[in-house]
């Protein structure tokens, strides 16, 4: 038993073989796990872009305060930001930042000032660029 | 398949690329399958919505109600009965119970309030000898407004240089004399002495003019009042009565007496032509008595003398109301004049920025004026003024017995208060309605359901309703209000109910109210029932309801399942539906939204 790891010391034809194998699997996995992540990033960023829906349950033209108020709801399977409001495609400020959870829901404020009679169109936009507008007339 | 593999045993490098190759593979499967698995289940998602079909086939209140029309009224004011019977106001059919109004118009006359008032900053110039005389009657009792000197014109006055004190104490009158030029005529008003020293006891001074009579005073044409010798300097005092008439190239003397002795000599005298004459231990009481001797000073001139006249007499008196009944339709100036003076008295009134004129002078009696269109506030002035102001050396007074506002409006009112009975169950709204036509247009009318809890009719809000009638004669009119908070202040404890209605106009005859229906309706809540119809091949889930009108959006959250095809009643004890017009919307989960609207 004392003789064979002096054995094996004493051969240095084996080491090379071995390190060379230990390094090719360590850059193999090294590769393998770099290309697992990158595809799970690949895949989680298209699987939220199209996991994202939103609604507009209402819009109103707020008399007592000028301003137009929209409830949004969040339909789809991902949290959603509401990054920005455009108002017949002029950008509008709004209450920010306006996060709504999967299934949750609340108030945006928009300010604008309308007019009574007139056509808007209002057009959201989601942090990863989901657009949800239509035309609303002014009561 | 042995060659294969022995080839592969010699080749290590197609090993490695096999081993690559697959594990690509095996990537891009991973991306592929992971992408198209999310994309199938957000598809099913948005198919599952496109799919959806709900729809709100009727949202209505539900509850009980009850109506109720007056069972019996009270004629307020001098409200009188004309026809028709309580039964009449049941129903809205045009058969009527008619009211006659009553007299119900203002008329004020407002007594003038005060005389020191100063609108314009400029002071007062002339005198009120009553002015409490102006605030009542008319009773002949007057307030004479006099006008007051601006300036004199001195036609004689002799020079004060050149005297020095005296010892003569015993003596208390003194003459000196003028002669008046060949042009010189007119009214003297004013007699002047000069004072060289303060006599120091106070004594009163009167002056007096007398015409001549072989160089002595001798008839007393005229004297002043009494004052009191103080500082030095001119003492000069108006001739009572108005003054003495004077003619050209004639002798006249002018004199003065103290009714004490003063204890410092305050005349002064000097060598000079012509000497004073005297008379010794004169006393007050005799005042200005020519006859008699007197003494005729050695070569003294005792005291200095003027006289002249007022050259520019003025009147300019403020008098002012406050607290002044401003909103009636009519409002005159009255002012009821005594014994008026030969110039003209104008009156003006201050509009807030300047006078303007009202009168150009005034008569004896009433003189009135309407002052509407400058009566706009509590507080009213006029002033009085002389209509020569300019070089006026003529003194004029009027007499002014009352001095008013006189305010009024003609005016008709109709009220009459109705009763009824309802109940006491726990209201959630009530509704009112009267309506009712008047024989004339545009009457203000009031319609009042009675607070109990207020103790009284509301003036404003829930239980008053305001409105002008239409313009054209018995045009029947329908108003009503739903009330639906604290519906139980209106009532009392028995289910009573009272409507008071009244109605006013400015007008100059009497009109009638016709009452065709009044009612209370009650209606107990029970919420509002919703029915939601699902068209679709999917169950729906319904998780929000929206009731919207023009004033408000209001996002009730529920969670109700309705399977497809089926037709499902839904009742929210949370939702009260609005009187007026509104939209309804439900919401699904899968992001759909059926509307519902009232019409």
């Amino acid at each position: 038993m004392m003789v064979k790891p002096r054995r094996f010391l004493s051969d240095t034809h084996a080491i090379t073989p071995v390190l060379s194998n230990l390094l090719l699997m360590v850059v193999a996995v090294a590769a393998m796990a770099l290309a697992t992540t990158a595809t799970y990033v690949i895949t989680t960023n298209l699987r939220e872009n199209m996991s994202e829906r939103i609604m507009i349950e209402d819009l109103w033209f707020n008399n007592s305060t000028g301003n137009i108020n929209v409830y949004l709801r969040n339909i789809g399977k991902v949290a959603l930001q509401v990054s920005t409001v455009y108002i017949n495609h002029t950008f509008q400020p709004f209450t920010s930042p306006f996060r709504l959870e999967i299934g949750k829901h609340g108030w945006l404020n928009i300010s604008y000032i309308w007019a009574s009679g007139s056509l808007y169109y209002v057009d959201i936009i989601t942090s990863r660029g989901t657009h949800i507008g239509d035309y609303y007339k002014a009561p | 398949m042995e060659t294969i593999i022995r080839r592969l045993k010699h080749d290590k490098h197609g090993v490695s690329n096999v081993i690559v190759v697959m594990l690509s593979l095996v990537l891009i499967v991973i991306i592929v399958g992971n992408v198209v698995l999310w994309s199938y289940q957000m598809n099913q998602l948005d198919w599952e919505r496109m799919r959806e079909n709900i729809d709100i086939v009727d949202a209505k209140h539900i509850g009980e109600n009850w109506t109720c029309n007056p069972s019996g009224y009270t004629l307020q004011g001098s409200t009188s009965w004309l026809s028709g019977s309580i039964s009449d106001l049941t129903t809205d059919d045009g058969i009527y119970m008619a009211f006659r109004s009553y007299y119900s118009g203002t008329d004020t006359s407002d007594f003038v309030d005060s005389n020191i008032s100063n609108v314009d900053s400029s002071a007062d110039k002339g005198t009120h000898s009553n002015f409490a005389a102006q605030q009542a009657g008319p009773d002949l009792i007057n307030d004479t407004l006099t006008e007051e000197a601006g300036g004199m014109v001195w036609l004689w006055q002799e020079s004060t240089s050149g005297y020095s004190p005296t010892s003569s104490w015993e003596t208390y009158e003194f003459w000196s004399s003028w002669t008046t030029d060949p042009t010189t005529s007119g009214i003297i008003t004013t007699i002047g002495t000069y004072v060289f020293a303060n006599p120091r006891n106070s004594p009163q001074v009167k002056l007096g003019i007398y015409d001549d009579s072989g160089g002595n005073p001798n008839n007393l044409l005229g004297e002043t009042n009494a004052a009191t010798i103080t500082g030095a300097g001119w003492l000069d005092l108006d001739i009572v009565g108005g003054g003495v008439s004077i003619s050209p190239s004639t002798t006249y003397h002018v004199a003065h007496i103290t009714d004490i002795a003063p204890i410092t000599q305050w005349r002064y005298r000097k060598s000079a032509t012509p000497v004073s004459h005297y008379r010794t231990n004169r006393v007050w009481p005799n005042l200005f008595n020519p006859a008699g001797t007197t003494s005729t000073s050695s070569s003294y001139r005792y005291g200095a003398y003027r006289v002249g006249y007022h050259n520019n007499y003025a009147l300019d008196l403020e008098v002012q109301w406050t607290d002044v009944d401003y909103n009636e339709t009519n409002e005159e100036l009255c002012i009821y004049g005594g014994t008026i003076g030969s110039e003209n008295i104008l009156v003006d009134v201050w509009d807030g920025v300047a006078w303007q004129n009202l009168f150009t002078d005034l008569t004896s009696g009433w003189n009135n004026i309407s002052v509407s269109s400058y009566l706009s506030s509590s507080t009213f002035t006029i002033r009085f003024r002389g209509g020569n102001e300019s070089g006026d050396t003529t003194q004029d007074s009027w007499n002014i017995d009352v001095t008013l506002l006189h305010v009024w409006s003609n005016e008709y009112t109709s009220e009459v208060e109705f009763t009824g009975l309802s109940n006491t169950e726990d209201w959630s709204q009530q509704n009112w309605t009267v309506s009712s036509a008047w024989t004339v247009g545009s009457v203000n009318v009031t319609l009042q359901l009675y607070n109990y809890t207020l103790g009284g009719y509301p003036t404003s809000g829930y239980g008053y309703i305001a409105y002008t009638s239409d313009n054209t004669p018995n045009t029947n009119e329908n108003k009503s209000q739903t009330i639906d908070i604290n519906t139980a202040h209106f009532r009392n404890a028995t289910g009573y109910w009272k409507i008071k209605v009244k109605g006013t106009k400015p007008a100059d005859t009497q009109y009638d109210f016709k009452a065709d229906w009044i009612e209370l309706t009650a209606v107990k809540d029970n919420g509002t029932l919703f029915t939601f119809k699902n068209g679709g091949a999917l169950t729906s889930h319904l998780v929000s309801i929206w009731v919207n009108n023009s004033t408000h959006h209001q996002r009730y959250e529920i969670s109700i399942f309705v399977d497809s095809g089926d037709t499902v009643s839904y009742i929210c004890d949370a939702i009260t539906l609005p009187n007026e017009l509104y939209r309804v919307k439900v919401v699904t989960e899968r992001g759909n939204i059926a509307v519902f609207a009232s019409n």
